[in-house]
């Protein structure tokens, strides 16, 4: 497997940064209501990934060690507040669903720790792809999580309308309760994948 | 080709209709069936988008080939400007810490500054766009067309399908809890306030029925006829 490839397994399933590492668990539980919110959440956050990776793996010679927190947190907010004005431009519908939570891609543990871990020790090209595929694990998570809410609290998917309009649904599932349950499944699903591979690569 | 093809999707199409005839009465003269309903001519529309797809890969590789160039021009950049640092200053120092901040705080105010005036018209218009839609709400009748005033910024003046003037429309965004609510306030020609309607607020979601609801209550306590 060519280290390109590793690297996506990495993000998408290994080390998926919400099923597996726990980060970026409060948009996890705060924007997937609907599966729309969470697609838009997770490709902004990607983007700020990539670009975020980019730039820092691009300044890290540059940037002394003892002031390292203070520039990641200068470049991740700046790509952050030009993703809100483009989204507010170009997306208005999204932006005002999403709301705060544009802005809190800031502190998000995700974009902090893979710039931290990843892009302040490694070339630029390698950074981008761990943006990316972080990013996309990140995605696959809500958008699993967004699934079981909106099916089962509103019965759509993407707003199709799947179940008929008959069928009773768990309104539960679409405030915070329902979503750490459905998180809590979905972690659930994740760690007893994982140990099941490991106990068969163990062997 | 597509004629063939028509040819022999009606054929198919006239048998069962023959074999469905009852002997007794004749069966309804089924409505002729276009050939192009029954099955999409996917050959044809896959050569009609051939010479997209080849330009969309030029543009491809134009913008791939661009960003390259984009990217290798910026880390040039980036490689001088560290090796003056790393001529004048030892990584550490006191100095150099605050040269780096410097310098990464104001390429990301100007990057900042670029991308809000570039996204302002396209904000403002959505904004336009949005109270527009919904101005017509705050008035009883139907059917107001609404125009600027000249009366003043957020103003608009509803006139009604034969011209004459019905009432104004005003945008208000006084401050609300996380930033500025953004109502519309229908005012008729005697001074009257016809209603209002909140528009957009970024309240947090806890708080966002209780803004709308509270609006209304608040006015629904007044008596009508306010004077300004």
């Amino acid at each position: 497997m060519t280290q390109t490839m590793k690297q996506f397994k990495n993000g998408l399933l290994d080390q998926n940064p919400t099923l597996a590492l726990m980060l970026g668990m409060c948009p996890a539980l705060a924007t997937t209501t609907t599966m729309t919110d969470a697609a838009g959440m997770g490709l902004t956050t990607t983007a700020v990934l990539i670009c975020s990776n980019f730039a820092i793996s691009a300044l890290r010679r540059i940037i002394p060690e003892k002031i390292r927190i203070a520039a990641f947190i200068t470049i991740i907010a700046g790509f952050v507040t030009i993703a809100d004005t483009l989204l507010q431009a170009f997306a208005p519908s999204l932006s005002r669903s999403l709301g705060i939570f544009i802005p809190l891609i800031v502190v998000n543990c995700i974009v902090f720790a893979r710039a931290e871990v990843f892009a302040f020790r490694n070339g630029v090209g390698r950074s981008v792809l761990d943006g990316l595929a972080m990013g996309m694990g990140f995605l696959m998570a809500l958008l699993v999580v967004a699934g079981v809410r909106e099916f089962l609290s509103a019965g759509t998917l993407f707003e199709f309308r799947i179940l008929p309009e008959a069928v009773p649904t768990l309104p539960v599932m679409a405030q915070p309760p329902g979503g750490f349950l459905a998180l809590g499944l979905a972690l659930a699903v994740t760690q007893a994948v994982r140990s099941k591979r490991k106990a068969r690569s163990a062997v | 080709m597509k004629g063939d093809f028509a040819e022999t999707v009606e054929t198919r199409e006239e048998t069962p209709d023959s074999r469905a005839a009852t002997p007794v009465e004749d069966p309804p003269e089924p409505p002729p069936a276009p050939a192009a309903k029954s099955l999409p001519d996917l050959k044809g529309a896959l050569m009609r988008t051939r010479p997209f797809l080849h330009k969309a890969g030029l543009w491809l590789r134009k913008a791939w080939s661009a960003a390259k160039r984009a990217s290798l021009a910026v880390w040039r950049v980036l490689s001088v400007t560290g090796r003056a640092l790393r001529r004048f200053f030892k990584k550490d120092s006191i100095p150099n810490l605050a040269l780096v901040l410097a310098l990464l705080t104001t390429v990301t105010a100007a990057g900042l500054g670029i991308t809000q005036s570039l996204a302002e018209p396209r904000i403002a218009d959505a904004r336009a766009e949005m109270f527009k839609a919904t101005m017509g709400t705050v008035f009883p009748d139907e059917g107001l067309t609404f125009t600027r005033s000249s009366l003043g910024e957020n103003i608009y003046e509803g006139r009604d399908g034969d011209g004459r003037l019905a009432g104004f429309s005003i945008l208000v965004s006084p401050r609300g809890h996380t930033g500025p609510v953004d109502m519309i306030v229908g005012v008729d020609l005697l001074r009257e306030v016809t209603g209002v309607e909140v528009v957009a607020h970024r309240e947090i979601r806890d708080f966002s029925a209780a803004v709308e609801q509270g609006i209304m209550e608040a006015l629904a306590s007044f008596d009508r006829g306010i004077q300004p």
